[in-house]
């Protein structure tokens, strides 16, 4: 028992590792090589835990060619469109200046129903109100809307002065202060306790903060 | 350039990996058919085999954890059963166990090998 735990606790060990060095993407967004490895990945990992006679390194090395291949692919993605759409195709316009082009569907196999779902799961629930709908590489649709069913932007409104975008960051997670988001925002340690007087740091469950000084605390619950 | 590099090295690594599994299986197998070969002799020449046979269960011992290392621990439980079968068994079957041990322990090594056979 005591060989399963450690084979468990060894091939998770070097699973997380891959994973972490193939990058971040979530499973929906991904293209269809990195969805092929990532299953992989997760079928050969479980090959040294069912079976003790297997030796641990032989799925730690297929893993490790597995991500080997991976970059390479993806570096080499990133260098050649030939190789970029060798790999993970094309995306395609399945409705252009609010018209559905009945050849690309069937060029994409999709049919008419699945592209409404689609549209549904978007928020969208007539087509008239779409100009362009882009199937993308991962199975996703990119909807533009038709602008006069876009829905209002402050950029609409020309003589409204809007602010411009900032970006929250945490400063103190579960009463510990976060130094490198301090450091992003150009703030001392003594600002943020003024900024947070009268509580404690101690005390905070989740601060933010932004270069316009707007902050947001949500202080920890007291125990009953 | 990062992930690159990282690659490079996981390559690096691998084929450290590969070229030293080859070499150790090769090198043990070797050693216990050299070993096997001389009982084999010394049991035709009516000679006392003990001593030979000592050395290979001796040898064995050593090679079998690093071997645990690389190859399918089952093969290498059969090999062990057999080396056991060649010294405790009837002087009646030792060829014949013996011409079992050695195909086992060639097949061990041909396994690693790279060939059309072993990655079909």
């Amino acid at each position: 028992m005591i060989i399963t735990v450690i084979r468990t606790a060894v091939v998770y060990f070097f699973v997380t590792l891959a994973i972490r060095l193939m990058g971040k993407r979530q499973i929906g967004d991904m293209q269809p090589n990195e969805l092929v490895i990532t299953l992989l990945i997760s079928e050969i990992a479980a090959i040294p835990l069912q079976d003790n006679s297997q030796p641990v390194l032989n799925g730690i090395v297929a893993i490790f060619i597995l991500v080997i291949l991976e970059i390479i692919l993806s570096v080499l993605a990133m260098k050649s469109i030939k190789i970029r759409k060798l790999m993970s195709g094309n995306s395609a316009v399945v409705i252009k200046n609010g018209v559905i082009d009945q050849k690309m569907l069937k060029k994409v196999r999709l049919t008419v129903i699945d592209l409404i779902e689609l549209l549904r799961g978007q928020g969208y629930f007539k087509i008239e109100e779409i100009a362009f709908a882009v199937l993308e590489v991962n199975g996703n649709l990119s909807v533009v809307e038709k602008s006069q069913f876009r829905p209002l932007q402050t950029g609409d409104l020309k003589h409204i002065k809007v602010e411009k975008a900032t970006l929250p960051l945490p400063v103190i997670s579960d009463g510990k202060i976060i130094y490198e988001s301090l450091s992003s925002l150009n703030i001392t340690l003594s600002e943020l306790k003024k900024k947070l007087s009268p509580h404690l740091p101690e005390d905070v469950f989740l601060m933010t903060l932004d270069r316009n000084g707007e902050k947001e605390v949500i202080m920890k619950e007291k125990e009953r | 350039m990062k992930r690159l590099i990282i690659a490079v090295v996981l390559i690096i690594f691998v084929a450290g990996l590969i070229l030293t599994s080859v070499y150790t299986i090769d090198h043990c197998c070797t050693s216990l058919l050299d070993t096997l070969s001389l009982c084999e002799e010394e049991f035709k020449a009516e000679k006392n085999t003990a001593p030979s046979l000592s050395k290979l269960l001796s040898q064995w011992e050593s090679y079998e954890p690093v071997l645990m290392i690389f190859a399918n621990h089952s093969s290498l439980e059969e090999i062990g059963y057999s080396i056991a079968r060649v010294r405790l068994g009837d002087s009646e079957d030792f060829l014949k166990e013996s011409a079992e041990l050695k195909e086992r322990i060639h097949h061990l090594k041909i396994s690693e090998k790279f060939s059309l056979k072993t990655i079909t």
